[in-house]
């Protein structure tokens, strides 16, 4: 996916905050998306900076404080995305291909499928500009069933959006309140890889 | 006093009329004309014709707004005699910008500039007022946003901040209520925009 340059002078995380910015790329992805599922997608533009009204409020709410929590910090954002588009939806489907294979999350769910691909190609690219850090997409990502469940428990609980896009993006999603950014998840996880051992653990 | 389908019919032909002549006679605005107009707002000039250009990018911008409201809603007009006067009696050179677009804006609404009739009394309900309010805003978080690399970017820009504004309404009427919460919230918007 290619998405609007960040300023030179800004990283693209900061980039991301700005409304031109995400109208750009959200437009860039609708393109690719169409280009290669050949769906047809018609944007609500009103609704769209609505989505991020309300998606940097919720972002600005939990900010953390900490520098060690910013990169654990951009995935949760980006749930926060998924979470709101999909309750808002800019987008809606004008047609897809004759004889679309409905089994594919592209067909069985069109706009679930273009603001996924749209919250995981930013997070992607802010981790490895800004960060250093590769998303290894989930082979989750294709699976039939994963997306009748992703689309079903969206439905009753929103914010299981931002468990789900963890899930796809290859990290442990946190499926108990999800919408509640845990601070020191960085250093949780890298402590159960550097931990030093206990004194007489090895007796 | 005309029956209302007559008087409806007459007044979307003036309208049309005078949509007509101001897309003839509004010439394309400058990138160093937006600049300029961007300094005043922010408080940030003490150039003589700054007042006068301001007043013309402002009433672009408006006229670009009023475009897109659609043929059926409220089109309040905006004298760029008036504005112009009122943007000339701005202080500048104190203040953050975000203060100083914050004064801008409670001083033009105040003084009368956009209305039915710019300059006469004329009432105006809640939803008018909002409607002016919002679209001033728009135009005030657009010059203190950063500039595009073209024209057709600024007028984009134009509707994304309104967008942002409408997007956001209950806060940008809220910030009405007293200049130091106006400014904050024409700052963080322009840093968001």
């Amino acid at each position: 996916m290619t998405l609007p340059e960040a300023p030179t002078v800004q990283p693209l995380h900061k980039a991301a905050q700005r409304l031109r910015w995400f109208v750009r790329a959200f437009e860039e992805q609708a393109d690719k998306t169409e280009a290669e599922t050949g769906n047809r997608f018609a944007i609500d533009h009103a609704a769209l900076a609505k989505v991020f009204a309300e998606w940097l409020r919720a972002f600005e709410a939990q900010k953390p404080i900490h520098a060690d929590d910013k990169q654990a910090y951009v995935g949760f954002a980006a749930g926060l995305m998924l979470r709101t588009l999909l309750a808002l939806k800019p987008a809606t489907l004008e047609a897809r291909p004759e004889n679309a294979d409905q089994s594919n999350p592209a067909y069985f769910w069109p706009e679930g499928y273009l603001y996924v691909a749209f919250c995981l190609n930013v997070r992607g690219l802010v981790l490895e500009n800004d960060f250093h850090h590769e998303q290894h997409v989930s082979p989750a990502m294709a699976e039939a069933r994963t997306w009748w469940s992703f689309r079903e428990n969206v439905e009753q609980d929103p914010s299981l959006a931002i468990a789900f896009l963890d899930l796809f993006a290859g990290d442990e999603p946190e499926w108990s309140m999800p919408e509640l950014f845990r601070s020191g998840k960085m250093r949780e996880i890298a402590s159960r890889f550097y931990a030093a051992p206990a004194i007489g653990e090895d007796d | 006093m005309l029956p209302e389908p007559l008087r409806a019919g007459l007044s979307a032909a003036f309208r049309s009329i005078r949509s007509t002549g101001k897309r003839l006679v509004s010439a394309p605005l400058s990138p160093e004309q937006i600049a300029l107009a961007a300094r005043l707002v922010q408080g940030g000039t003490d150039e003589r014709a700054a007042a006068e250009t301001t007043a013309v990018v402002i009433g672009h911008a408006w006229n670009h707004l009023d475009h897109a409201r659609g043929p059926d809603t409220y089109h309040p007009l905006l004298s760029e005699t008036l504005l112009a006067s009122e943007l000339a009696r701005l202080p500048q050179g104190a203040g953050t910008p975000g203060e100083n677009a914050a004064r801008l804006v409670q001083a033009v609404l105040g003084a009368g500039v956009i209305g039915t009739a710019p300059g006469l009394y004329t009432h105006l309900d809640a939803g008018e007022k909002a409607d002016i309010t919002l679209s001033l805003l728009a135009i005030a978080v657009w010059l203190l946003s950063d500039r595009c690399t073209s024209l057709a970017e600024e007028d984009k820009l134009v509707d994304l901040a309104l967008a942002l504004v409408l997007a956001t309404k209950g806060d940008a009427l809220a910030a009405m209520q007293d200049e130091a919460q106006l400014a904050a919230f024409l700052t963080r918007a322009s840093d968001h925009l």
